[in-house]
C-alpha cells in the first residue's frame, strides 16, 4: 500500500538563542487544524531545571530523527515531534521513523514556571540549529520556554522567516492511536536507581541484535541476557534502547514496564521534575503503527459530534475519568473501559504509566484521517456492508461464523474474550497483533 | 475527446521508426491541448519497447527499444511528461547520465526541448537525482533549475573530469560559486567526497581526497576562514551520517592542525562534541581537547561537566583514562571542581576494565572528600562493579570498615562440587485436543511455527482421537490453510507436515499418507531427515494420524506408543506400559519403528517402580525387555552376529536400499530394542554384552564414545588471489565413528562423516530430532559442533541447542561441555551470550564439569582455534553471580593460566586473564592453587604483568623475591631463550603517500623474527616462537599474504 502523509507547514523555524540573561527556546509549531494552527502561543515560562530539560529533548530528537528498519529514501522527511501543553504539564511525543520507537517528554508542573495562554496539541519544529543549541545548554544556565510565539510581531522581525513543509506519515498518526493501549497493558516489574540503571546499560549490546533480549535482576544486578531467566521482562530489538544513553547519567531512578511474554516494553525515566517515556514495539522491524490493537475499539463508532464535543468539556493533558463524563452528560458507553479504549485508539487520549491514568488530547490531525486510517477496519466494515459473514451459532458469549475470504470461507469463533479464526494474518501472528478484519467484521455484525 | 488521432498515431511512428529529425519540429508544432493524449501514448510506446527479447540465434536477452530510441524518450518526455515521477519512468537515467551529457550536440538538443516544454518540475526530477556539475550549473544559469544545496554539491562530488589535481584545482580556484557556494554546503549535505579521487583505481599517480588539498589550498589563500571551517568540522561530527563520512571531518580538521589559540577558540564546540554517540567523534574531541587543557584560558568547569556523558562509555576506555588524567591535573589547580569530579568519575567504575578503574579509584581517592555524602553513596552502591582488591583505596567512603568489604558472599564455598543430577520430574502434561474447532485452530498454531514440537505432538495425537467427529466438509473448512501449505515452511519437519496436510486435503485423502513414496524421489539425499534416518520414522509417526485415515472407523484404536505425555518430549513409563498391555490384549504387534522412539523418550527412573510391577502382567516377547528397562534385570546375552549383519556396513549403496525394506524385520532380530534401552538408561555405561553384536562397531552402543579432535591445516584453494602465497589456517575436526543405517539407531547418527552439508540442521528441525532421543543426545551435538570448524563458522541451529542444555533432564557429556566451549570462541556475540548464559544456570544447578570446561577453552586457545579474548568475555558475565560461581570460575582461570604459561612465548591476553582472575581471588577471598603459583611467578619480571602477578602471589602469601636492578633491565623471558641464527630473510617495502616503511620477516625452525619501522631507521624486533615449525611457516606465509595486500612490495 502506498504510504500517504499529512503535510503542513511552520512559518518560522524554532530557536533557541541567548536573550539577555537567559536563554530562550521558542518553540515554532503548526497543525493542519486550523483552530489549532491559529493559536499564537499555548505557553510561556521559565523552565526549572534547563539543563534537565535539554538532555530530554534532545533524546526525544534523537528518537524521531532515528530509524530501525527503513530505507534511506523513507528517511528523507524528517520528522518532529507533536506537543501538548494544558493543565499546567507540557508533554512531548514522538516516534522513531520506522514507527517502532516511542518517545515522551513529561514536563510536570514543578519544572514549569509560566503562563499556559492556551490548552492543547500541535506539531513542533524541531531543526538541526535548534538541537546543536540545545546539546550545549550547561547546568548553570537559566531557560525560558515558549511553545508557539507569544508576541509574533517581535519574535518574526527576529528570526528569519522560513517555511518549512513537513510531511507526515499517516504511520505516524496510526502509532499514536495505538502506542497507549499497548503501554495500559504492561505491568510495572522493576524500578532502578541510577547506578542500577547504567549497570543494566552496560551489558546492552553494542550491536543491532536479532533475538530478543530479557531484563532480570541477578546477583543485585538488572540486566540484560538473551536467555529468560525468571522474573523477567522481554525487550525486542533491545539495542534501540541506545537512545536512552545519553540521559542515564542524570537519571534519579528508571522504571521498566513489560512481562517475559510481553510484545511491547515500556521504560520510564525519572529526572527531577520531568519524566522520559519511552516505549519499544515488539521488534526492529515492527511498527507500533501495524499492531493494530486499537481495532478492536472501533467496531462500535463514537459519533464525530459527540468527539467534538468532549473537545469543550475537557482541557488538554486533563486527567481523563470516564465515570464523571458519562454521568454529566449521560452517555451509555458500555463499561468505563472500554469508553477510555475507544477514545485512545482515535488519539483521543495518551497514558500515563507512571501515574496509571489517560490524559486528554486532541491529536493536531483531522478526526476524518484518524478514523479513516486502518486498512483492516476498513476492509471489516466492507464484509459487513456486503453480508459476506453467516453467523452460525450465536449463543451468548459465543459466536461462530463464516466469513467470506479470497475464494474460501474463513471460521471464525469468538468465545469472550478469545476470538480466532483461520485466515493467514491470524495464524501468523496467533492474535498478538490485532485482531483480522474477519473477527472484527464478526464483533461489528454481532454487535450491531 | 474529438482530437483526431493522426498525431498520436504519428509519434508512435516516429519513435519506432527512430527519426530523429521529424521529432522536435513534431512537438513544436503539436498542440498544447493534445499533449494529454500524446502523453499516454508515449508511456505505453515507453511500456512496449521496454519488453525484453531474446536476441535471435543468441543467448542474449535485451530490451526492444534502441539507444535511439530511448534518447527521444528522454528528450520527448520534457515536453510532455507532467510530473518528475511520469518522466522518471521514461527516461532511461543511465543513458543520459554515463553517455550523453557531456556530448555538446546531445546537450544542445536537450536545451532545444527545454526552451520549448519549460517543465515546472525539473527542481522536483533533479532533487535526488546528482548528475554532472556542469550541467546542472548550466540549467540553473539558464533559469530551469533553482538552486539546491544539496543537489549542487552532491553533483559537485560525482564528478571526475579532471585527469591530474593541478587541472583540478586550477578549475576551483576559478570558480568562486564554487568555493564561496556549493562546496560550503559539504557542512550540511551527506556527500560522496570521502571516496571522490583524482586518477584511475591502482594508478601511480592517482589523488586519494583531492578535496581535502583544496580545502587547505583555499585556506592558505584567505579565501576560506580556518576558525570557521574548523568549527563546521566538529558541527558536522555530531550528525547522524555514515562513520567513513564523519572521519572525513575528523581527519580534515586533523590535518589542518590547528594552533593552541586556535583550539582555544573553538574549545566549547570541542567540548559540546562529548555527549556525541559516534564514539570515534568524542575519542576525536578528547584528543585535541588534552592538547589545550593545562592553558590558563581551558575552560574547565564546562569540560568537567561534559566531560561526564563519556565516563561511562565501554567503547571509550581509552578516552576515560585521558578524560581521568586530566581530572587529575584539572582539580590539582582548581579545588571546587572536585566534588563534581568525582562524582562523575564514580561511573567510569562501571566500566569493567581494571586499569580504567583504578585511574578512577585513585582520582576519587585523591580529590573526594569523605564526608560528601552523594560521593558515598555513590561508592557504596557501586561496590559490586569495582575490580579486584581497587576497593581498599576507598575505604575512607564506607561506613563500614575496609576489613568486611572483602567477600561478597556470606557463604564461600571451599570448591565447587558436581552433584549428582536430579531425576526428571514430569510435570507439563499433555493434553489431546478433544473437539473439532480447537483442532482447526490447532492447525494454524502449528502452523504459525512458533513451538512446533510440542504443537506437532498434540496434532498427532489429537488427529486419530477425533478422526471419528470430523464432519462431512472437514475439507472446506480447513481449506483456507491450503494457501499457506503451498509455501515452504521453515525446516524439513514443517514441510513434511505441509505434505500431510495437503494429502489429507487432497484427493487422495482415503489412501495413506506414504511420505517416502510419494515425495521421497525428491527429498532422498536433499534433506537432512534422510540422512539420519528420521524421516521415515517421522512420516510413520505422522501416523497414527494416517491410519485413522486409512482405516475410517477402525481409527484411533492403536495407542501410538512414541507419542509424548509430558512437554518438551517425555512418556511417562506407566503410560508406555500400560498402552503395551493394550496391545497384548488386543494381540497386535506394535510397530517397530514406535516402539524404538518409546524406548528412547522414556522418563526413566520417574516411576519406574510403578512400571516395573504394572510390567509383571505382560506376558508376551516384550515382557523382558520391559523388566529390563524398569528394573535391574540383566541384559540376555546376545548371539553373535550373523554373516549378513556383519557384511552391512560393507555392502554398497544399492543392496542397502534393497535391504531397508527389512529393516523394520531387522530392528527385532537385533535386539536394537536393548541397545536403545540401555543407553537411554545409562548414559555412561559401558556394555560388554553388545560386543557381539553386529553394531558393536558403531559409535555409542558398546560404550559412550569419547571426544577426540585435532586442528587440522587447511590451505585455501582458491588461486585467483593473484599472489604466489596461500592462506593457510586451522580448522577443527572431529574423529569419528561409522554411523549405523538402521533407522532406530539413532544414537550413532550424524558419526558417518566428517563435515557435511546435510548435517545442518534448522532450529525447528533440532527440536524435533532431539525429542527423539532426550536421555542421550551426542549424534546431534556431535553434528552441530563438527560445523563450527572455525570461530567464524556458524551451525544453525546453535541457539536451539543451547536452549536443550538447559532443560530439565538434560544429561551433559563431554560433546556438551566442548560444544559449549565452542561458542564462547565464536563470532557471533549474541550465540556467546546466550552460551555464558547456558553456563551460568548450568553452575547453578551444578551438573557442569566445570573442570572440563577449562581445559576446552585453553586447549582450544593452545591449538590456535581463537584467541582468549571472547571466552574470557563470556566468563566476565559468570562473576559476581553468587560465590559458587566465583569459586567455579576460579578453577577456570587457574586451568587456563597454567595452560597459558606453560608456553614458552609470552602468553597472549595475560593480563586480563590475570587481572579477572584475581578480582575472583578478591572476591572468594580464596589463595591461588599452588599451580598458579609455580606457573606465574617466573614472570615478575615481566612489565607489563608484574604488578598482578605480584598481588596474585601475595594472595597466596608469598612476598615475590627483592628486586634485583641488574635484571630489570633483561626485558622478558622469551627474548632469552631465542638464541638461534635466522636466515631466509625477506625484505618488504612499503611507500606511498606519507608512508615509508619495511617489514623484514626471517625463520629459524619453529621461531620467527619481524624488523619493522621507517625506511632509513633500525626499526624494531619482535621474536615470535611456535610450538612446530609447520605452523610457525604457515603464519608467516600468512603475515606476507597480508602484508602484500596491503601493498607492501618485496625488495631483491
Amino acid at each position: 500500500m502506498l504510504e500517504t502523509s499529512t503535510d503542513y507547514a511552520y512559518a518560522s523555524a524554532s530557536t533557541l538563542v541567548q536573550e539577555g540573561t537567559s536563554k530562550g527556546l521558542t518553540l515554532s509549531h503548526g497543525a493542519e487544524i486550523p483552530e489549532v494552527n491559529n493559536v499564537p502561543c499555548f505557553f510561556w515560562g521559565k523552565l526549572t531545571d534547563p539543563f534537565l530539560t535539554a538532555k530530554s529533548l534532545t533524546t526525544i530528537a534523537k528518537v524521531v530523527r532515528s530509524r530501525f528498519a527503513l530505507t534511506q529514501q523513507e528517511l528523507a522527511a524528517m520528522r518532529d515531534p507533536i506537543v501538548t501543553a494544558g493543565a499546567e504539564k507540557i508533554r512531548f511525543e514522538g516516534f522513531s521513523s520506522c514507527n517502532g520507537v516511542y518517545a515522551r517528554l513529561d514536563l510536570l508542573p514543578v519544572a514549569l514556571d509560566g503562563e499556559f495562554i492556551a490548552s492543547g496539541t500541535t506539531n513542533v519544529d524541531f531543526n538541526d540549529p535548534m538541537i546543536n543549541a540545545l546539546n550545549a545548554v550547561t547546568k548553570s544556565e537559566r531557560m525560558v520556554l515558549a511553545v508557539g510565539q507569544k508576541d509574533v510581531t517581535i519574535a518574526t522581525s527576529k528570526t528569519k522567516v522560513v517555511e518549512k513543509k513537513v510531511a507526515l506519515p499517516n504511520r505516524w498518526i496510526k502509532g499514536l492511536t495505538s502506542v497507549q493501549l499497548l503501554m495500559k497493558d504492561l505491568p510495572e516489574a522493576f524500578s532502578l536507581n541510577r547506578t542500577q540503571a547504567m549497570l543494566l546499560f552496560q551489558t546492552l549490546p553494542k550491536s543491532a541484535v536479532k533475538t530478543d533480549y530479557f531484563i532480570f535482576f541477578r546477583a543485585g544486578k538488572a540486566q540484560f541476557s538473551p536467555v529468560s531467566v525468571g522474573n523477567s521482562i522481554r525487550v525486542g530489538g533491545v539495542h534501540r534502547l541506545r537512545l536512552l544513553e545519553g540521559i542515564l547519567p542524570y537519571l534519579d531512578s528508571l522504571k521498566i514496564y513489560g512481562s517475559p511474554t510481553s510484545e511491547s516494553s515500556l521504560f520510564v525515566a525519572v529526572m527531577g521534575n520531568m519524566r522520559l517515556v519511552f516505549a519499544l514495539s515488539a521488534d526492529a522491524y515492527r511498527g507500533f503503527s501495524g499492531e493494530g490493537k486499537a481495532l478492536e475499539n472501533l467496531t462500535s463508532e463514537i459519533p464525530l459530534e459527540w468527539i467534538y464535543g468532549i473537545n469543550n468539556l475537557l482541557k488538554a493533558n486533563e486527567l481523563f475519568n470516564p465515570t464523571m463524563l458519562s454521568l454529566e452528560h449521560d452517555i451509555d458507553f458500555g463499561t468505563m473501559d472500554s469508553l477510555s479504549a475507544s477514545l485512545s485508539s482515535i488519539g483521543m487520549l495518551g497514558y500515563d504509566a507512571f501515574d496509571n491514568y489517560h490524559f486528554y488530547r486532541r491529536l493536531p490531525f483531522k478526526m476524518e484521517r484518524i478514523v479513516n486510517l486502518n486498512p483492516r477496519l476498513k476492509n471489516a466494515k466492507k464484509l459487513v456492508a456486503d453480508n459476506d459473514i453467516i453467523l452460525d451459532c450465536p449463543k451468548g458469549n459465543y459466536v461462530e461464523a463464516r466469513v467470506k475470504g479470497s475464494g474460501v470461507l474463513h471460521k471464525v469463533i469468538i468465545e469472550g474474550d478469545k476470538a480466532r479464526c483461520t485466515c493467514n494474518w491470524f495464524t501468523n501472528n496467533q492474535g498478538k497483533r490485532g485482531l483480522c478484519k474477519h473477527i472484527l467484521a464478526v464483533k461489528m455484525k454481532t454487535q450491531a | 475527446m474529438n482530437m483526431d488521432n493522426s498525431n498520436i498515431q504519428l509519434l508512435e511512428s516516429i519513435i519506432l521508426k527512430s527519426d530523429t529529425k521529424a521529432l522536435f519540429p513534431f512537438l513544436k508544432a503539436v498542440d498544447k491541448k493534445e499533449y494529454p493524449a500524446l502523453r499516454k501514448k508515449l508511456i505505453e510506446t515507453h511500456r512496449k519497447l521496454s519488453e525484453f527479447v531474446q536476441i535471435l540465434g543468441t543467448n542474449t536477452w535485451k530490451s526492444k527499444m534502441t539507444d535511439i530510441q530511448s534518447d527521444m524518450f528522454t528528450l520527448s518526455g520534457l515536453v510532455l511528461c507532467n510530473s518528475a515521477r511520469e518522466y522518471s519512468n521514461i527516461n532511461n537515467t543511465w543513458r543520459f547520465t554515463n553517455n550523453n551529457i557531456n556530448n555538446q550536440s546531445y546537450k544542445k538538443l536537450y536545451f532545444d526541448y527545454l526552451e520549448l516544454a519549460k517543465p515546472k518540475w525539473l527542481d522536483q526530477f533533479f532533487d535526488n537525482f546528482f548528475v554532472d556539475y556542469v550541467f546542472i550549473r548550466e540549467l540553473n544559469e539558464r533559469g530551469f533549475l533553482t538552486y539546491n544545496p544539496n543537489l549542487f554539491v552532491n553533483s559537485l562530488m560525482s564528478n571526475t573530469g579532471e585527469k591530474t589535481y593541478p587541472e583540478f584545482e586550477k578549475k576551483i580556484l576559478a570558480d568562486p560559486l564554487i568555493y564561496q557556494r556549493d562546496l560550503p554546503a559539504i557542512f550540511d549535505h551527506s556527500t560522496n567526497i570521502v571516496h571522490y579521487a583524482i586518477g584511475n583505481w591502482g594508478a601511480k599517480d592517482r589523488i586519494e581526497r583531492p578535496w581535502n588539498l583544496v580545502i587547505k589550498k583555499l585556506i592558505d589563500l584567505k579565501l576560506w576562514d580556518k576558525q570557521e571551517t574548523l568549527q563546521k568540522c566538529i558541527e558536522t561530527l555530531k550528525k547522524d551520517w555514515k562513520t567513513n563520512l564523519l572521519n572525513w571531518y575528523r581527519d580534515l580538521f586533523i590535518e589542518l592542525t590547528p594552533t593552541t589559540e586556535e583550539l582555544l577558540a573553538i574549545q566549547t564546540e570541542l567540548i559540546y562534541l562529548l555527549p556525541t554517540t559516534y564514539v570515534g567523534a568524542v575519542n576525536f574531541a578528547i584528543g585535541e581537547l588534552k592538547k589545550i587543557h593545562t592553558d590558563k584560558a581551558f575552560d574547565a568547569a564546562t569540560f568537567v561537566e561534559f566531560a561526564a556523558s563519556v565516563l561511562h562509555r565501554k567503547d571509550a576506555k581509552g578516552s576515560i583514562r585521558t578524560i581521568l588524567a586530566m581530572y587529575e591535573k584539572l582539580g590539582a589547580e582548581n579545588p571546587d571542581l572536585r566534588p563534581s569530579m568525582c562524582l562523575n568519575a564514580c561511573n567510569a567504575l562501571l566500566v569493567d576494565d581494571t586499569a580504567t578503574q583504578e585511574k578512577a579509584v585513585k582520582l576519587i581517592a585523591k580529590f573526594g572528600n569523605p564526608e560528601d555524602e552523594e560521593l558515598k553513596q555513590q561508592i557504596t552502591q557501586l561496590d559490586s562493579a569495582i575490580k579486584g582488591d581497587l576497593k581498599k583505596h576507598l575505604a575512607k567512603f564506607y561506613d563500614i570498615t575496609s576489613n568486611d568489604l572483602v567477600g561478597e558472599f556470606d557463604d564461600i564455598p571451599e570448591k565447587y562440587t558436581i552433584l549428582p543430577q536430579n531425576h526428571l520430574k514430569l510435570t507439563e502434561s499433555i493434553e489431546p485436543i478433544d473437539n473439532w474447532n480447537d483442532f482447526v485452530f490447532h492447525i494454524g498454531k502449528v502452523l504459525s511455527a512458533e513451538n512446533i514440537q510440542v504443537d506437532l505432538e498434540i496434532f498427532m495425537q489429537s488427529f486419530e482421537n477425533l478422526a471419528s467427529q470430523f464432519p462431512a466438509d472437514y475439507k472446506t473448512q480447513l481449506m483456507p490453510y491450503k494457501k499457506q501449505l503451498s509455501v515452504w515452511g521453515n525446516g524439513t519437519s514443517l514441510q513434511i507436515f505441509h505434505h500431510f496436510l495437503l494429502h489429507w486435503l487432497g484427493d487422495d485423502s482415503h489412501r495413506p499418507f506414504v511420505f517416502k513414496r510419494q515425495y521421497g524421489g525428491d527429498l532422498t539425499g536433499n534433506f537432512v531427515f534422510l540422512q539420519h534416518r528420521f524421516t521415515e520414522l517421522y512420516a510413520k509417526l505422522l501416523l497414527s494420524a494416517n491410519r485413522a485415515m486409512a482405516q475410517g472407523d477402525r481409527g484411533g484404536n492403536e495407542p501410538i506408543l512414541s507419542a509424548i505425555t509430558h512437554a518438551p518430549y517425555w512418556i511417562d513409563p506407566v503410560v508406555f506400559v500400560e498402552k503395551l498391555l493394550w496391545y497384548e490384549k488386543n494381540n497386535i504387534k506394535p510397530d517397530n519403528y514406535d516402539l524404538c522412539a518409546a524406548i528412547c523418550r522414556i522418563a526413566y527412573f520417574e516411576k519406574n517402580k510403578k512400571a516395573f510391577d504394572l510390567a509383571q502382567q505382560l506376558t508376551g516377547e516384550n515382557k523382558d525387555l520391559v523388566l529390563y528397562m524398569f528394573g535391574d534385570t540383566p541384559l540376555p546375552t546376545f548371539k553373535k552376529a550373523g554373516l549378513v549383519s556383519n557384511a552391512m556396513s560393507l555392502i554398497g549403496n544399492k543392496l542397502k536400499a534393497a535391504l531397508n525394506q527389512k529393516h523394520s524385520q531387522r530392528i527385532e532380530n537385533d535386539n536394537i530394542y536393548y541397545i536403545l534401552a540401555a543407553r537411554s538408561k545409562n548414559p555412561e555405561r559401558r556394555f560388554e554384552e553388545f560386543a557381539d553384536t553386529a553394531y558393536a562397531a558403531y559409535a555409542n552402543v558398546i560404550e559412550p564414545d569419547s571426544i577426540e579432535w585435532h586442528m587440522e591445516n587447511v590451505v585455501s584453494t582458491y588461486k585467483s588471489y593473484g599472489s604466489n602465497e596461500y592462506p593457510a589456517w586451522y580448522e577443527l575436526r572431529f574423529k569419528l565413528k561409522p554411523h549405523n543405517n538402521i533407522p532406530a539407531l539413532l544414537y550413532s547418527n550424524g558419526y558417518n562423516s566428517d563435515n557435511s552439508w546435510w548435517d545442518i540442521l534448522h532450529d525447528i528441525d533440532f527440536d524435533i530430532l532431539i525429542s527423539y532421543i532426550p536421555s542421550f543426545t551426542d549424534s546431534l551435538y556431535l553434528s552441530t559442533a563438527k560445523q563450527l570448524r572455525t570461530n567464524n563458522s556458524t551451525a544453525n541451529n546453535t541457539l536451539a541447542a543451547l536452549r536443550a542444555m538447559i532443560h530439565e533432564g538434560f544429561v551433559l557429556r563431554p560433546i556438551h561441555h566442548m560444544f559449549l566451549s565452542l561458542i564462547f570462541f565464536n563470532e557471533k556475540k549474541e550465540h556467546r551470550a546466550f552460551a555464558a548464559e547456558v553456563l551460568i544456570e548450568l553452575i547453578n544447578t551444578q551438573v557442569i564439569d566445570i573442570q572440563q570446561v577449562g581445559h576446552n577453552i585453553a586447549e582450544l586457545v593452545y591449538k590456535g582455534y581463537g584467541s582468549l579474548s571472547r571466552p574470557l568475555d563470556c566468563l566476565v558475565t559468570v562473576k559476581d553471580v553468587s560465590s559458587l560461581h566465583n569459586v567455579a570460575l576460579k578453577e577456570v582461570y587457574e586451568i587456563i593460566i597454567v595452560k597459558n604459561f606453560e608456553e614458552n612465548t609470552a602468553p597472549k591476553y595475560a593480563k586480563k586473564l590475570l587481572e579477572d582472575y584475581f578480582d575472583v581471588l578478591v572476591k572468594t577471598n580464596h589463595p591461588p592453587s599452588v599451580s598458579v603459583i609455580d606457573s606465574t611467578k617466573l614472570w615478575t619480571e615481566n612489565a607489563t604483568l608484574k604488578k598482578i602477578i605480584t598481588s596474585i602471589l601475595e594472595k597466596g602469601g608469598i612476598t615475590p623475591i627483592q628486586k634485583d636492578k641488574v635484571k630489570k633491565s633483561i626485558a622478558t623471558p622469551v627474548l632469552e631463550t631465542i638464541d638461534v641464527a635466522f636466515n631466509s630473510l625477506r625484505k618488504f617495502e612499503y611507500a606511498e603517500g606519507s608512508s615509508n616503511k619495511f617489514w623484514h620477516i626471517a625463520i629459524s625452525d619453529n621461531h620467527f623474527k619481524v624488523i619493522y619501522g621507517r625506511i632509513g631507521t633500525n626499526g624494531q624486533e619482535q621474536i615470535k616462537t611456535f610450538l612446530a615449525a609447520d605452523i610457525c611457516q604457515n603464519e608467516v606465509k600468512k603475515l606476507i599474504f597480508e602484508k602484500t595486500k596491503k601493498g607492501y612490495k618485496e625488495v631483491v
